[in-house]
C-alpha cells in the first residue's frame, strides 16, 4: 500500500514539474527563413520532418515567426562563426510540436528599439482567406491597423540586424515581440506570403 | 449564390465532387455560404481566392452516419470539432492542390506559409497578433478552402 502511495505522489510530482517545464521562460521571433526545429539542442540531432500536402519537409520557421521558449541549453554553442544556445521551442502547432533551435537567429524583447522613420509613407493591403488586412505605416515610425470596425494606433520597432519589424500598439504597457510583425527590406515592410519576395508595402502619393 | 456558380473553376467543382465520393470521409451534404465576393474586386495585384473561382465558404456538413453533422455557425467558438470535420480538414490539408483551409478550429495556409496546420484559438489566446486574431476570428464560423 506504502509503495502504491509513494508511485502515486512521484507521478503527481513528474507531472506537477512538467507542467512547469512547459511554462513559456519568454516569447522570441525568427529573423531568418529555413530556421531548422531539431529532436535535440545540436546539429547532430535529427530536423524534425513533417506532412505538407503529399510531401514530407523539414520543420522549419520562416522569418517573423513567434514561438515560446521553453528551455535553454545551459552551455553556448558556435555555429559558422555565430554564437548562441539552443532553445527549445513551441511554434504554437495543433499537434504540439515542438523542437529545438539554435537561438542566434531568434530576437528576444531587448533587441528591439524604437524606429523614428522611414523613407516613405506606405500600405499594405492583402486578403487572407476571407479578411482583407490593412495597414498604414508612417514617415514617422507610426502605424495604423485598419479593419470594419476600428482604427487601432501604434510605433514601429526593429531589431538589432534590422531585419524585423514589430508594432507596439499604443493601447499596450510594454512592448512584445509577439505582436505584428513586419520583415524590412529595401525600405518597405512585407509579410512572407507565397508571392516571390513576400507581399511588401507600396508608397502612398 | 446560383447566380455565382459558373465563377468556380472547374478544379474545385472536381474537388467537391471527390469530396462527396470519398468513402472513408462518409459526406452526405455539403452547404456552401459563399463563392464569390465583391469586395475583392479592388485587390487588384492580390491573388484574392474567392474573385479568382478558386475559393468557398462552407457552413455545413453532414454525414452519412448523421452522428457528427457539424454546423460551423458557433459565434462562441464553444463546439469542439468532432472526428468527422477533423477527418475532412485532414484530407483537405493532405492533398496537394489545396493552398489554404481555415476553421473555427484549425488553420493550414499554404499562402502565408502556415505549413503545419495551428489551432484557432481567437476565443482564449491573448497573445494573437492583430492580423491573426482577425484571420481565426473571421473564421469562427465557417471553412474556407483555397485551391493553387
Amino acid at each position: 500500500m506504502k509503495i502504491k502511495k509513494s508511485i502515486l505522489i512521484i507521478l503527481l510530482l513528474s507531472g506537477l514539474m512538467s507542467l512547469y517545464a512547459e511554462e513559456p521562460i519568454e516569447h522570441r521571433i525568427s529573423i531568418t527563413d529555413n530556421l531548422n526545429l531539431r529532436e535535440g539542442p545540436g546539429l547532430n540531432y535529427k530536423i524534425i520532418k513533417f506532412k505538407n500536402g503529399g510531401k514530407i519537409e523539414n520543420l522549419q520557421l520562416k522569418i517573423t515567426d513567434s514561438v515560446k521558449v521553453l528551455k535553454i541549453s545551459e552551455t553556448e554553442d558556435v555555429i559558422n562563426g555565430k554564437k548562441g544556445r539552443w532553445v527549445y521551442i513551441d511554434p504554437g502547432y495543433s499537434d504540439k510540436t515542438c523542437g529545438w533551435v539554435f537561438d542566434y537567429y531568434l530576437a528576444k524583447k531587448e533587441d528591439f528599439r524604437p524606429l523614428v522613420s522611414l523613407p516613405e509613407n506606405m500600405e499594405l493591403i492583402f486578403d487572407d482567406g476571407d479578411v482583407v488586412i490593412h495597414y498604414k505605416f508612417f514617415k514617422n515610425g507610426t502605424t495604423q491597423y485598419i479593419n470594419d470596425k476600428k482604427i487601432k494606433s501604434g510605433k514601429l520597432y526593429i531589431e538589432k540586424s534590422e531585419k524585423v519589424i514589430v508594432i507596439k500598439w499604443d493601447d499596450q504597457k510594454e512592448f512584445y515581440v509577439w505582436n505584428d510583425a513586419f520583415i524590412y527590406k529595401s525600405g518597405r515592410l512585407c509579410v512572407w506570403s507565397i508571392e516571390p519576395g513576400g507581399t511588401c508595402s507600396e508608397v502612398v502619393k | 449564390m446560383q447566380s455565382y456558380f459558373d465563377t468556380l473553376d472547374n478544379k474545385m467543382t472536381g474537388l467537391l465532387s471527390e469530396m462527396i465520393g470519398n468513402n472513408g470521409l462518409q459526406i452526405n451534404s455539403i452547404t456552401i455560404s459563399a463563392i464569390y465576393y465583391e469586395k475583392y474586386e479592388n485587390l487588384i495585384d492580390r491573388s484574392a481566392g474567392h474573385r479568382l473561382g478558386m475559393a468557398i465558404d462552407i457552413v455545413g456538413v453532414t454525414f452519412k452516419n448523421r452522428k457528427e453533422d457539424a454546423f460551423f455557425d458557433d459565434p462562441n467558438n464553444n463546439i469542439p470539432e468532432n472526428d468527422s470535420v477533423k477527418a475532412v480538414f485532414n484530407w483537405l490539408v493532405g492533398r496537394n492542390d489545396v493552398k489554404d483551409v481555415y476553421t473555427p478550429w484549425q488553420i493550414k495556409s499554404g499562402t502565408y506559409g502556415i505549413k503545419m496546420s495551428i489551432p484557432n484559438v481567437w476565443s482564449t489566446d491573448k497573445t494573437l497578433t492583430q492580423k491573426r486574431y482577425d484571420l481565426m476570428f473571421g473564421h469562427r464560423n465557417h471553412l474556407h478552402l483555397r485551391l493553387y
